[in-house]
């Protein structure tokens, strides 16, 4: 196939790009607003030279600790709404990804079975939509 | 004279890769799934070893014999352990070379689409020596813009099929849930601020998984999208541009047994070495 030949053996299997923990994740989400990013969604109180390396740096050493760095479940990360909302938009077509390639898909997480209602799409309380225009 | 010659961090790295400590202690035969050595334990341990079962899953589809070394070309997705594979698998692989990721930038992303040049691409990508291996997941489009509803990836896609058109082609997937979740934190990691909700319902993040925007009705699939993806790549190359979609039947699944690494790694043909010489 790809006709690779590597030794496996000596490749270190530890995570490059570890997920942030949760209360790192909240943390960051904080202390970003001081600094201007050129991601969607952004809004910054006043931009601070500087403060975004050292964010990043400070939420790189946090997710180190041990205890502090697990990474959560998407369910939990996204919460009801969003994950079940995902999980109804893909269940079809992970059934048919399943079907053609014979895959296990529901041992990796793949959702495959149809919420129980449909869900709305995801939007912000309309009493705080204001804030994302 | 490679355009590559003066890129100073290219001959570093191909420096390394070459003087890799302990190579010669490594004796030939492959790591099979029936390896009774010890090291097999160390790889069934690790804390990626979910997911690189789940890679070797992927590359199965893409099972074609082939004794000489093509071109690979990894494109992603994004949030499948590209960096992983980047810095830690593809470096170690020692019978081709890992392209760095700037050069992969400067030959297929930079230019714009009325000046891209394949024969200049390739030049640029050629001088990485036998068989380059590409990684970059931004091949496969990027993650705050999804992609612009599938355009650069499709472009992206053409200037590939131009330059390497009998590379192969590896394309990881993951659940859509936690590359939604990592797209999230990555986008946290990246200096944005809003709540998840948000975020995920307004901007195209979830559209990176089909190149659609999530704001359409349409059912996303990536399926589809992928199956796109690899037939613009592979459309005109004889069959011998071998993908990894999953859209076409792979062959039998190893089982899952209590070594599943080992049982992926042997189904495909990445041939690995192990010091027990099994």
């Amino acid at each position: 196939m790809l006709g690779l030949d590597i030794d496996l053996n000596a490749v270190p299997m530890r995570p490059i790009n570890r997920s942030y923990g949760l209360a790192v994740l909240r943390l960051v989400r904080i202390l970003n607003h001081l600094t201007y990013r050129t991601v969607q969604d952004k809004h910054y109180f006043l931009h601070i030279p500087y403060w975004y390396g050292l964010v990043r740096a400070l939420g790189e050493a946090l997710n180190m600790l041990p205890g502090i760095g697990r990474a959560p479940s998407p369910s939990y990360l996204l919460g009801p709404e969003v994950s079940g909302w995902v999980e109804q938009r893909y269940w079809g077509s992970n059934r048919e990804l399943m079907a053609g390639t014979g895959l296990p898909l529901a041992d990796y997480g793949y959702p495959l079975h149809p919420p129980k209602a449909e869900l709305p799409e995801p939007r912000p309380h309309p009493a705080l939509a204001w804030l994302w225009n | 004279m490679s355009p590559r010659s003066g890129d100073g961090r290219a001959w570093r790295t191909r420096r390394r890769h070459r003087s890799g400590a302990g190579r010669e202690a490594w004796t030939t035969g492959p790591h099979s799934a029936d390896c009774s050595c010890g090291r097999r334990a160390t790889i069934t341990r690790a804390g990626r070893a979910g997911f690189v079962a789940r890679a070797a899953m992927g590359f199965e589809a893409a099972r074609s014999q082939a004794n000489s070394i093509r071109p690979v070309v990894h494109i992603g997705y994004h949030k499948t352990a590209t960096k992983w594979f980047q810095k830690q698998f593809y470096p170690r692989v020692e019978n081709a070379e890992l392209v760095p990721r700037e050069t992969v930038r400067e030959a297929f992303l930079e230019p714009t689409a009325l000046h891209f040049d394949p024969d200049r691409a390739r030049a640029m990508l050629n001088g990485a020596g036998p068989g380059p291996i590409l990684c970059e997941e931004g091949l496969s489009g990027y993650l705050h813009n999804g992609g612009l509803a599938g355009c650069l990836s499709k472009d992206v896609a053409y200037r590939i099929r131009g330059v390497f058109p009998e590379a192969r082609i590896v394309i990881f997937i993951k659940s859509q849930p936690a590359v939604v979740a990592g797209s999230y934190e990555q986008y946290v990691r990246g200096g944005g601020h809003s709540r998840r909700g948000a975020t995920c319902s307004r901007k195209p993040i979830c559209a990176a998984l089909g190149g659609r925007s999530p704001r359409r009705r349409a059912s996303p699939s990536i399926i589809s999208s992928t199956a796109r993806l690899s037939s613009i790549i592979g459309g005109c190359s004889d069959g011998k541009t071998s993908t990894s979609s999953p859209t076409k039947p792979s062959a039998t699944i190893p089982p899952r047994s209590s070594n599943p690494i080992a049982a992926c790694w042997a189904s495909t043909s990445i041939s690995t070495r192990c010091r027990c010489g099994q």
